[in-house]
């Protein structure tokens, strides 16, 4: 009998959690959205950053174009050699002399998941349940002697992603995502920080991303929204 | 000064507004407390080495798929691989490293158990603090209790039922205790019940299920205890038991074995027959029995040296999962029986240049294939695919034990230190692209301790084995001298720790050894000078080492007691030497040994007899001193800490609650006398205002013991001996330095950074595969150090370097990180903005040219806020190079630089022109049209005598660009003369860009006015030369 009653207590308190983290973690998210200006956010067309990738002492400037939906360009150039990628929302390509790629090639595996990562506006959190992604509050931690919540985002492919955020002000400090890309399980991360507002959307400008032991800068010098962007540069060209 | 003394109620009121002022700015003073958080994104680099690895105490692998393997070390932690050891993963960084035993639920592998506390009781073993659970393959994990436990030898899983599961903890070593027995749970971990306890003395040493009947348990109750002087195996509580229905009773089995005291068991019960259970009971005849019926009769098969060898050490038998008749026994040596026990012998031959580490303490046999042995010794793992014949030795797993550490001046300097059966050893503070197994030198055998480089003469260096046996090693030759300090006539035997001390003094540079009196010898150990009577109790009822051991008798130096421990002379007087004793006394000589002093009855609230672990003489104040004593020998697992400023008349514990783990080591700061380092059981921990407030240090730093520790003189690197994680070094303090406790509240303060030294790293060509633990570099770039508040998360935050003149020169990526951040600048200019080509690049000319050395203004903009400082780049002292060739190096190195700028200019300025011209055509026709498209090759053909246009993954044709960047690269990546040869090309090349410019210049000149006429006249846009100023708007 008691052993009973202390299984009811156990379970009655579990369900008691869970459904506080389940509350709080939507809780958690409406403020970082109204946070970061989602609102408006919602509303913009295209998105247009400028910045740098600063590596061991070298600058790669970098240019980077959103367009709704999910399609998205980014051309960066090396001693004047001129690289992209492009994501039409369903399939890439690209161009990278630097690998040997002078003429646009598709884009597979890694890089095509990661187009699909990159290309979203809004982030894969932002109405994760009508994109079928599923969301849960691991709990409290700290990150960079920060007070985060780490909330974990599964979606659908199986692709895991961690998100650190901000305790005090709502914001992300860092994304860790997980996938498995030819039977091997890639783990990237990309930390956040100076986010600064444009146009009421709050938007980090500096970003540090790490995969398989290699990490680099990347700061935006600009951010605009609504800018023209013809879909035509989406397209593989030859095609 | 004067002492303010209130005469009236006035003054009297003033005087406590002014108290209460200054004691609310105390406490706002005090807002930010030092806190793990202080230390940012400060870590410690792991280097190794892996190249002898370290003891492995229990290892599990997956039956259905063995490449999955656990492996656990005695105070490594707990590693795992995917890859059938390929590769491994340390996944118990937060938790407590010493690993008793590992078990991985069969029927759910991402599942696993781990409890802590190591059940191979040797002297230096270290104490767990009860059981884990991941469910997540390691990702995560739970502490489920039995935390008193200290040392767990054996978890099982219920086959059928998950939740079920049953450890042995063998308890306390050093003291009673009643966490010990076998305890079982039936909720996964939730609440555990203690189903087989016999006193406080005794504890599981083995658990054994019955696979065919779950409900059957046999245990091995083993009575021990280990003081700082005396071991003893056995008791009247050892003994072998049953339980038939999981544990609820048990019956002790004595039918057919030996009547009289037992000691430790182990226990297998064969897979492949279940009826067939073995136990090796150690008792004054120790043997192996045999069972043919779950334990209701025994025979005793084998009473030989292979099975009756150090049971504490060596209790472990493990049936083959298939073959009923095949049985291994690891001990010494790997020994196997096909007959069921009464034969046993090595599977392997003897290799002379090659063979596996003895003493081996895990071992795991594949089901699906028995060929297959994983196998856990005192020197790492190792694994077998053909039965144990021929073993392949893992080289990923560092998990060595060090017991104490040096390093010298070298360029890069070396690390020094002796292991834990594993020998002396020699290796790199960084190697080229990593610190690599090849990289570390053996340079003395047995047990290792104290191992350091002769101050004077790098051919030297001193290492000892167990019990004094000092060296003096010629690293050319390989030649040791013996020079351990022998008796006279008239003294009692020499009495020297399993843990001898040698020192070698900072002022005098003598060396010193401590038996039970100190010796200083000025000449390398050739001639011993006795400075000091017997220094230690003297106490002969702890000297009884030759009687140790309990029921299996040994004499090893591991019992050696009242001796000397800890010896270090001031770095600021060489007569005035402290030392320390196993048995503690705490004794000073202020006259070089004339006369001494014991001043422990001096130290408060210390138990009497307590091992002075460690004396650190300060390097600041001649009076002070730092002393840490370890009780745990005695049970007494408090951390003792304190510090005198009186030569040792009166001392102040500086310990606080942030401090777990009997303490082992203190070091003071050379450069910053408030800044303190303290090594315990559990890890590292610093204090910043001399000891009134710590905190654990956790960047990349797991609780791991800390034996020793050292600050580069120069480098201001802490170097860490650690039992059971190798040497972890903690690169530059030196923005600790600047840490002052009143830093801690401002929102931003720039802090020190170290001078940065101009380098040559080096390359090498090497493709050695994935399977070898490569230890981290320090970064071969200047650092640059602040400390912020807060987390930095909105508006800008960067830090920026200036030059003479203030421009800025570099905009670096900021640390964000609440507490100290470190921001890499590569001290390089700007690569050469080069001819580009849309199907090339000029691999040679990546990179800018080194920035020379000087003063460089060092900026953290935060906001608005500005914070200036500087830091200090020069070149190696120790480079051959002269001043005057690195000034040549220079000037031809900046001269290729220019060059290819020039170049650069003239190569966009074709390439605009042609686009351009382009546009130009498609409105034209006729003979302009002709002259466009002739205009434009033109463009095209200079431009590609400029710069490699041809794209082929092999090579590609060599312009103007690809010959400057060649000698652009050779000559700057050697800081030295450059060569004649270098000099010369470049002055030839300098002729062939000039002539290409002539060719250009004309094309503009001539052609390009006449074809802008023509356009004119078509009242069509002219073409534009591209200037200088709008180039250099453009990016790159």
């Amino acid at each position: 009998m008691r052993k009973l009653f202390r299984g009811v207590a156990t379970a009655l308190l579990l369900v008691g959690v869970m459904s506080v983290q389940a509350q709080s973690v939507d809780e958690i998210l409406a403020k970082h959205f109204e946070t970061i200006g989602q609102s408006k956010l919602s509303n913009v067309q295209t998105m247009q950053t400028e910045g740098k990738i600063v590596v061991q002492g070298l600058e790669i400037p970098f240019n980077q174009k959103y367009k709704r939906e999910g399609k998205f360009y980014m051309e960066s150039s090396f001693q004047g050699m001129k690289m992209v990628q492009a994501f039409n929302g369903e399939t890439g390509w690209q161009v990278n002399p630097l690998m040997g790629m002078t003429e646009p090639q598709d884009l597979s595996g890694m890089e095509l998941k990661n187009a699909l990562e990159n290309s979203d506006i809004d982030g894969p959190l932002h109405n994760y349940a009508a994109k079928g992604h599923k969301v849960e509050l691991l709990g409290n931690d700290t990150f960079e002697g920060a007070d985060v919540f780490k909330i974990k985002l599964t979606k659908s492919d199986g692709t895991e992603a961690t998100y650190f955020m901000d305790a005090d002000n709502y914001v992300l400090l860092k994304t860790e995502v997980t996938m498995v890309v030819e039977g091997n399980t890639v783990t990237s991360s990309a930390i956040m920080g100076n986010y600064k507002e444009v146009d009421g959307v709050m938007m980090a400008h500096s970003i540090t991303t790490s995969a398989m032991g290699q990490s680099m800068n990347l700061i935006l010098d600009k951010v605009e929204f609504g800018v023209e962007v013809d879909d035509s540069l989406f397209t593989k060209p030859g095609k | 000064m004067a002492i303010f003394l209130p005469k009236t109620e006035q003054t009297m009121k003033k005087y406590l507004l002014a108290l209460l002022l200054l004691l609310s700015f105390q406490i706002q003073a005090q807002e930010t407390p030092l806190s793990t958080a202080t230390f940012g994104a400060m870590e410690v680099r792991q280097i190794g080495p892996a190249t002898m690895s370290g003891r492995i105490s229990t290892l599990d692998a997956v039956h259905s798929n063995p490449n999955i393997l656990w492996v656990g070390g005695g105070g490594g932690g707990v590693w795992k691989s995917e890859n059938g050891g390929t590769t491994f993963k340390s996944v118990f960084e937060k938790h407590t490293q010493s690993i008793g035993n590992i078990a991985i639920d069969q029927q759910h592998p991402d599942t696993v158990w781990v409890g802590t506390g190591e059940p191979w009781i040797r002297n230096s073993v270290s104490i767990g603090n009860g059981i884990y659970k991941t469910v997540d393959g390691g990702e995560n994990w739970t502490h489920l209790g039995l935390d008193a436990t200290e040392r767990i030898a054996k978890v099982i899983i219920h086959p059928q039922d998950p939740n079920i599961v049953y450890v042995a903890a063998m308890g306390p070593l050093w003291a009673n205790g009643e966490d010990r027995g076998v305890y079982k749970t039936i909720d996964g971990g939730q609440t555990w019940k203690k189903i087989l306890y016999i006193d406080q003395r005794t504890g599981a040493s083995d658990l054994a299920m019955d696979p065919a009947n779950p409900e059957i348990l046999y245990a091995g109750m083993y009575s021990f205890r280990r003081t700082a002087y005396d071991f003893v195996s056995g008791g009247e509580g050892s003994g072998l038991y049953k339980s038939t229905d999981g544990g609820a009773n048990w019956t002790e089995l004595k039918q057919d074995l030996h009547p009289g005291m037992k000691g430790r068991i182990a226990l297998s019960v064969t897979p492949a027959n279940p009826d067939v259970v073995y136990a090796l009971i150690e008792s004054d005849s120790t043997a192996l029995f045999r069972s043919r019926n779950k334990g209701e009769n025994w025979t005793e098969i084998n009473r030989t040296r292979t099975v009756s060898e150090r049971p504490f050490y060596f209790s472990l038998l493990v049936a083959d999962p298939t073959d009923s008749s095949r049985i291994y026994k690891p001990g010494l040596n790997l020994n196997v029986s096909s007959d069921g026990g009464k034969v046993f012998a090595t599977p392997y031959n003897v290799n002379p240049l090659g063979g596996i580490h003895v003493d081996h303490h895990a071992l795991w046999v594949g089901s699906k294939d028995n060929n297959l042995l994983y196998l856990g010794t005192d020197g790492g793992l190792y694994t077998s695919r053909d039965g144990g014949s021929n073993w392949s030795f893992n080289r990923s797993l560092p998990v060595s034990q060090f017991y104490h550490v040096s390093v010298d001046n070298m360029r890069p300097y070396n690390v020094y230190g002796g292991l834990q059966d594993n020998g002396s050893w020699m290796g790199p503070s960084r190697g080229t692209g990593g610190i690599r197994i090849a990289d570390w030198k053996n340079v003395g055998g047995g047990d290792g301790f104290y191992v350091f480089p002769d101050p004077e003469d790098s051919n030297i260096v001193y290492w000892q084995s167990q019990g004094g046996n000092v060296q003096r090693f010629y690293l050319k030759t390989r030649e040791a001298k013996s020079i351990k300090p022998t008796k006279t006539a008239e003294e009692d035997n020499l009495r020297f720790n399993w843990n001898a001390p040698v020192h070698i003094g900072a002022k005098s540079n003598d060396l010193y050894i401590g038996a039970q009196y100190l010796y200083r010898s000025s000449d390398r150990g050739d001639t011993w000078t006795r400075i000091s009577p017997d220094l230690t109790t003297n106490d002969t009822t702890k000297q009884q080492q030759t009687s140790s051991g309990g029921l299996s008798k040994e004499n090893t130096s591991a019992e050696n007691h009242t001796t000397l421990i800890t010896i270090k002379e001031s770095p600021l007087n060489d007569q005035l030497i402290w030392v320390g004793t196993d048995d503690g006394n705490l004794q000073i000589t202020r006259n070089g040994g004339k006369s001494w002093e014991n001043v422990i009855s001096n130290v408060p609230n210390l138990p009497a007899n307590t091992w002075v672990s460690y004396v650190e003489a300060s390097h600041s104040v001649e009076g002070r001193a730092f002393a840490t004593f370890d009780g745990h020998r005695a049970g007494d697992m408090n951390s003792y800490v304190y510090m005198t400023e009186d030569y040792g008349k009166t001392w102040k514990a500086l310990v606080d609650e942030n401090i777990s783990g009997y303490a082992h080591v203190i070091r003071e700061d050379p450069k910053s006398e408030n800044l303190l380092f303290l090594g315990t059981e559990f890890g590292l921990f610093i204090s910043i205002d001399t000891g009134k407030n710590w905190v654990r240090f956790e960047g990349n730093m797991p609780p791991v013991a800390v034996f020793d520790m050292v600050i580069h003189p120069i480098d201001n690197d802490l170097v860490m001996a650690t039992h059971g994680r190798g040497i972890f070094i903690l690169d530059d303090i030196t923005a600790l330095r600047g840490l002052k406790p009143e830093v801690l509240d401002t929102d931003v303060a720039l802090l020190p950074s170290r001078t940065y030294r101009i380098g040559a790293f080096g390359g090498q060509q090497i493709y050695p595969g994935d399977d070898e633990y490569v230890g981290p570099n320090p970064t071969e770039e200047a650092t640059i150090s602040y400390y912020l508040k807060k987390r930095h998360v909105f508006g800008d935050l960067k830090v920026e370097v200036l030059d003479d003149n203030s421009d800025v020169i570099a905009e670096l990526q900021a640390g964000k990180s609440r507490g100290i951040n470190k921001v890499a600048w590569p001290a390089r200019q700007k690569a050469p903005r080069v001819p580009s080509s849309q199907n090339t690049i000029s691999a040679n000319s990546i990179f800018g040219p080194a920035y020379p050395p000087g003063e460089y203004k060092v900026r953290v903009v935060k906001g608005d806020e500005t914070h200036e400082g500087s830091i200090l780049l020069e070149y190696d002292p120790a480079s051959p190079h002269s001043t005057a060739d690195r000034e040549l190096q220079y000037k031809v190195v900046m001269d290729a630089y220019n060059l290819l700028e020039d170049l650069g200019f003239l190569n966009a300025q074709l390439l605009d022109v042609k686009s351009q011209t382009d546009s130009a055509i498609v409105k034209t026709n006729g003979k302009l049209k002709d002259d466009l498209e002739n205009f434009s090759k033109l463009m095209e053909d200079l431009h590609k005598r400029l710069v490699s246009t041809e794209s082929n993954q092999f090579g590609s044709d060599e312009k103007l660009r690809e010959k400057i960047a060649e000698i652009y690269g050779g000559v700057s990546r050697f800081q030295g003369r450059p060569t004649q040869s270098q000099i010369d090309g470049l002055e030839a090349l300098k002729v062939d860009a000039a002539k290409e410019r002539t060719k250009a210049e004309q094309a503009f000149d001539q052609i390009l006015t006449s074809i802008n006429s023509s356009l004119r006249n078509e009242n069509l846009a002219e073409i534009k030369l591209l200037s200088k100023e709008e180039y250099d708007k453009q990016e790159q």
